[in-house]
């Protein structure tokens, strides 16, 4: 075992981010009066971080440490500036909010300490690595969406999600186990020798018992159950962080897992995430279709856009591998900017359908960046989540198999059926009179500031996307 | 007989042969011993015998009663020691080996324990209320 330089280099983001986290605990337990400080240290943490990892991704550092268990590639790098990013935008939006609670130090070292667990997540090379790192990432999780402690409905979603998540987490585990009792190894690099040719009966549960516990926490139905409630339950800021960051962090590890761990066994995966990939997308938009508040709407919208992806998941197979893999990483960019502005404009405008009725009239700049974020969901060009799901379609019609021709059919069906419940929204709040009686909370200009940023960032994902398709290219997973 | 079968053929899945078997047994016994405790043990019931057993002494209260359940926080505190002393016994046993780069490892990873127990000795954890 050596220690050198070098794994301290490929674990600066990581370190960076355990040193702020600490940093913003000690600063609001020991100072008084101190939210103000505590939130620029958060976002600052969140922002160097964020640096950090782009200088490393700049640099085209590689390496793997620990006995191989740990891995910096440009992938993993990839998932890092998702996460960090994200989080810049969570602690701004929670910054105002958090203060209010007194609790403000707690709530943004929770955060902290998701991006943490989700960094070292995309990194791990190694199974019961993957599990801890999960777990790093999920349990502060629970305790983000029970935050609201003068609403009921958080407690309730935050109990409801801890149950479903522990639950998930012991079958992810089993899973996990078996798989180990298969390969004898948890590295994934062994897995791979032990998945090639037919697999054993054991080693079909412990796949089938790993790829459900994932489904379960990127709510894929039908796992999806506790998606609505602890959305709903939520603060702003965690729904809006938590539908972007620990999800496309776990889409980048099940990729990982996938195709370093088990390439050989892809007939057999690339049919079950084509099914739970078909499943999640109907239930998610059929579901969305009926609700009345925007937060349960956007829960059940970012259920349907995990099954997007996990089409692209299901595309994994013969010439279509690089394709797929691309699909899944600019779609995880794509969605993260849409998605985390669109729950972020709820802190300002509401979460009543109602409430946002003629909001063009009373306030336009917000009213055209939810417009952005309503078409980019729906997938019109030229906006982000077009070229997520183009590249969805593109894999699937590269992978030249049957089902997933089917798969790509469900996803243009769906995305038809997704139109009624983004653009009842846009009508909403372009066509109709204001209702009165403004109940719109009041975010404040941080927020309002991530609510700007999300939606430009939407709008020019098309100039970034060529480089970021070029970043997936040279991503070192393959 | 069987055992000569296991070890002509150590399959995999001959071995559950041993886990079956030992299930067996284990039931057979649970269930003989509580069969034949129904059947020869005497059943005279008195108010003695079904009070409350308080090491021999006499109960003064109810015992089913709400008290307040104040060393929780400290079991939760403990547990940041439980997890020091869990990696300080390997780590003292190997620390020739990792000389002075260990020696700073541990002290970082103290540190962060350290930061727990400050955050909740400010918060007022350690007050007995």
């Amino acid at each position: 075992m050596s220690y050198t330089g070098e794994a301290f280099l490929g674990l600066m983001p990581e370190l960076i981010s355990t040193a702020f986290l600490i940093a913003v605990l000690m600063v609001g337990v020991f100072a008084e009066r101190s939210a103000g400080l505590v939130a620029s240290l958060a976002a600052l943490g969140a922002l160097v971080t964020f640096v950090g990892t782009a200088v490393l991704l700049f640099i085209g550092f590689e390496g793997e440490f620990f006995g191989g268990g740990y891995v910096v590639d440009g992938f993993a790098l990839y998932f890092k500036l998702i996460v960090s990013g994200s989080a810049f935008f969570a602690v701004l939006a929670a910054a105002r909010w958090s203060s209010g609670t007194g609790d403000a130090a707690e709530y943004l070292m929770l955060i902290l300490s998701v991006v943490l667990g989700a960094m070292l997540l995309v990194s791990m090379r190694d199974l019961f690595g993957i599990f801890l790192a999960l777990e790093l990432a999920t349990i502060p999780s629970y305790a983000m969406v029970a935050f609201d402690r003068r609403r009921r409905e958080s407690a309730e979603g935050g109990m409801k999600y801890l149950i479903t998540g522990v639950i998930a987490s012991s079958i992810l585990l089993y899973g996990m186990v078996l798989i180990y009792g298969v390969a004898g190894s948890a590295q994934l690099p062994d897995i791979a020798r032990a998945f090639s040719g037919s697999l054993t009966p054991v080693a079909l549960i412990g796949l089938v018992l790993l790829i459900s516990g994932f489904a379960f926490k990127v709510s894929a139905a039908p796992f999806h159950f506790w998606t609505p409630d602890a959305y709903q339950g939520a603060p702003t800021s965690a729904a809006a962080f938590l539908s972007v960051a620990p999800k496309a962090a776990i889409f980048g590890v099940l990729l990982r897992i996938l195709l370093e761990g088990m390439p050989g066994a892809a007939p057999v995966w690339t049919v079950v995430m084509a099914f739970l990939s078909i499943v999640t997308m109907f239930v998610g938009n059929l579901f969305a279709l009926r609700q009345r508040n925007v937060r349960r709407m956007l829960a059940y919208s970012s259920v349907a856009h995990s099954g997007y992806i996990l089409a692209a998941f299901a595309a994994l197979q013969g010439d279509a591998v690089p394709t797929g893999v691309q699909a899944v990483m600019i779609y995880s960019a794509a969605y993260a900017v849409m998605n985390m502005g669109a729950f972020l404009v709820i802190d300002l405008a509401g979460e009543e359908v109602k409430g946002y009725n003629g909001l063009f009239r009373t306030r336009p700049g917000l009213a055209i960046s939810m417009g952005v974020f309503m078409a980019a969901l729906v997938g019109l060009p030229p906006l982000s989540g077009f070229f997520g799901k183009a590249w969805v379609l593109l894999a699937g019609a590269q992978s030249g198999s049957g089902l997933v021709y089917v798969v790509v059919g469900a996803v243009v069906v769906n995305s038809v059926l997704s139109v009624p419940y983004y653009f009842g929204i846009i009508r909403n709040m372009f066509f109709e009179e204001p209702s009165g009686g403004e109940t719109a909370g009041e975010g404040g200009f941080a927020v309002e500031f991530s609510v700007y940023t999300l939606a430009a960032a939407t709008v020019i994902f098309a100039l970034i996307v060529g480089p970021l398709a070029a970043l997936a290219q040279a991503s070192g997973l393959l | 007989m069987i055992l000569g079968l296991i070890q002509q053929e150590m399959s995999y899945g001959a071995l559950y042969l041993y886990v079956g078997i030992f299930m067996l047994l284990v039931t057979g016994f649970v269930a003989t011993v509580l069969v034949l405790a129904r059947l020869i043990a005497p059943g005279r019931r008195s108010v003695a015998k079904a009070a409350i057993y308080e090491t021999g002494e006499a109960t003064v209260t109810d015992p089913w009663r709400p008290f307040p359940v104040r060393y929780y926080v400290f079991a939760l505190l403990f547990l940041i020691f439980d997890v020091e002393a869990a990696f300080l016994y390997p780590w003292a046993v190997v620390y020739e080996d990792l000389g002075l780069y260990g020696f700073f490892e541990m002290v970082v990873f103290v540190l962060i324990l350290g930061v727990g127990l400050a955050y909740a000795w400010k918060k007022g954890a350690l007050k007995w209320v």
